[in-house]
């Protein structure tokens, strides 16, 4: 969770003033990171482990025929 | 000067007792209703409304109403800063309770991050706002006005026969003056590129020249159309936002107050009859009928289906031209 993340769960009748500010502030940052071409950052929740990916695969059975006529 | 006796406050029902006849009709239904009757009957009379589309209104709905706060605000003589500070306190106050669901597309595109980033980026944008919004006599600014007039006509075929003009209402976002002329500005987000292949979608256009009317009607001025000020929302790049304008020449609304005469009358008809035809041309527009899986499957199981996939709103609930925003 990144600090906007943060911020953004809490209630909001709870935020300072700077807390909105600082909210504000990140959107006009991201604004700016956007426009100079940066591309977004996955959250690391995305992230794929091919390890796991490798454990869950399971052999499938040889396939079979059967005569119909 | 606006004629501040047309704009309309509170709600009733825009249906006459006990019928299914509607009287006060707003660009959303009459779109319903000129797109397929049937859609009008499972939206407008039957109430049926379903989980996407929600995301779409909840999202529009807080967007108008941040860029709403935001102009009565520096109409007060708040500054630029301080009008953003409060209008992202509000928003973040008033979507606390949103719960999207990112990995969707709408969801993706619409949530309360994209939200913000969106007012911010428009304010910010239009710090310098070559159009200047109408100040009406109250001094209070012309944004989000909730209108409705009457026509000089009622039903003609429905018997009995009310004695009652039919109202023709909705909400101006804004009314703005550009170059020393007046327009109406409707805001509109969208995820596609708003180039001509967009704004052409406005010409004609129901809402548009309803729009053109009411202001006219209540600014007692000679509207020559609707800035459609559109914001396209972009995950990878900088949100944009491109104006562009539609005008409406008197003899076209002539056409269309001509057209909307027939189409109610339409409308008078299938209330009597208390049928509501589908128009299967329409099924496939703009990415598909949300109700083309219920008119896919035979009649006698089509309200079993409604009630899986839809959710039936409460009369209170549904949409009324008639409620003031």
């Amino acid at each position: 969770m990144n600090d906007l993340d943060e911020l953004m769960s809490r209630d909001p009748m709870e935020l300072s003033s700077q807390d909105i500010d600082s909210i504000i502030k990140y959107h006009r940052s991201l604004r700016a990171r956007r426009a100079a071409g940066e591309k977004p950052t996955k959250p690391a929740s995305a992230s794929v482990n091919i390890d796991d990916i490798r454990d869950a695969l399971v052999k499938k059975p040889a396939s079979t025929f059967v005569r119909r006529f | 000067m606006l004629d501040e006796t047309k704009l309309t406050h509170g709600s009733a029902s825009p249906f006459l007792p006990g019928t299914n006849l509607q009287w006060a009709w707003d660009s959303t239904s009459l779109g319903l209703f000129k797109t397929c009757p049937r859609l009008y009957e499972y939206v407008m009379i039957q109430g049926w409304s379903s989980k996407s589309e929600s995301i779409h209104l909840t999202f529009g709905s807080a967007y108008h109403s941040a860029l709403e706060a935001y102009s009565r605000s520096r109409a007060a003589g708040i500054s630029h800063e301080d009008s953003i500070h409060d209008v992202i306190a509000n928003l973040l106050r008033s979507t606390a309770d949103w719960d999207v669901d990112v990995s969707t597309k709408p969801g993706k595109y619409k949530n309360r991050n994209t939200l913000l980033g969106l007012v911010l980026d428009y304010l910010d944008h239009f710090i310098d706002d070559p159009t200047e919004t109408y100040i009406m006599s109250d001094g209070t600014p012309a944004v989000e006005l909730s209108f409705r007039f009457e026509l000089d006509w009622g039903p003609e075929g429905f018997d009995p026969m009310p004695s009652l003009p039919y109202l023709l209402c909705g909400h101006l976002d804004r009314v703005v003056s550009f170059n020393d002329q007046l327009f109406v500005m409707d805001h509109k987000t969208t995820t596609t590129a708003p180039g001509d292949y967009y704004f052409n979608q406005y010409q004609p256009n129901n809402q548009m020249t309803l729009y053109t009317i009411a202001g006219q009607v209540i600014l007692n001025a000679p509207i020559r159309g609707v800035i459609i000020s559109a914001a396209q929302i972009l995950l990878e790049k900088p949100n944009r936002f491109i104006r562009g304008f539609t005008y409406r020449t008197p003899d076209e609304i002539d056409e269309w107050l001509l057209d909307l005469r027939l189409h109610l009358n339409l409308a008078e008809s299938y209330a009597e009859a208390k049928y509501w035809p589908m128009n299967d041309t329409a099924c496939n527009n703009y990415g598909g009928c949300k109700f083309r899986g219920i008119c896919s499957k035979s009649p006698d199981v089509r309200e079993m289906f409604l009630k899986a996939d839809f959710e039936k709103k409460e009369p209170q609930d549904r949409w009324n031209p008639l409620k003031a925003r």
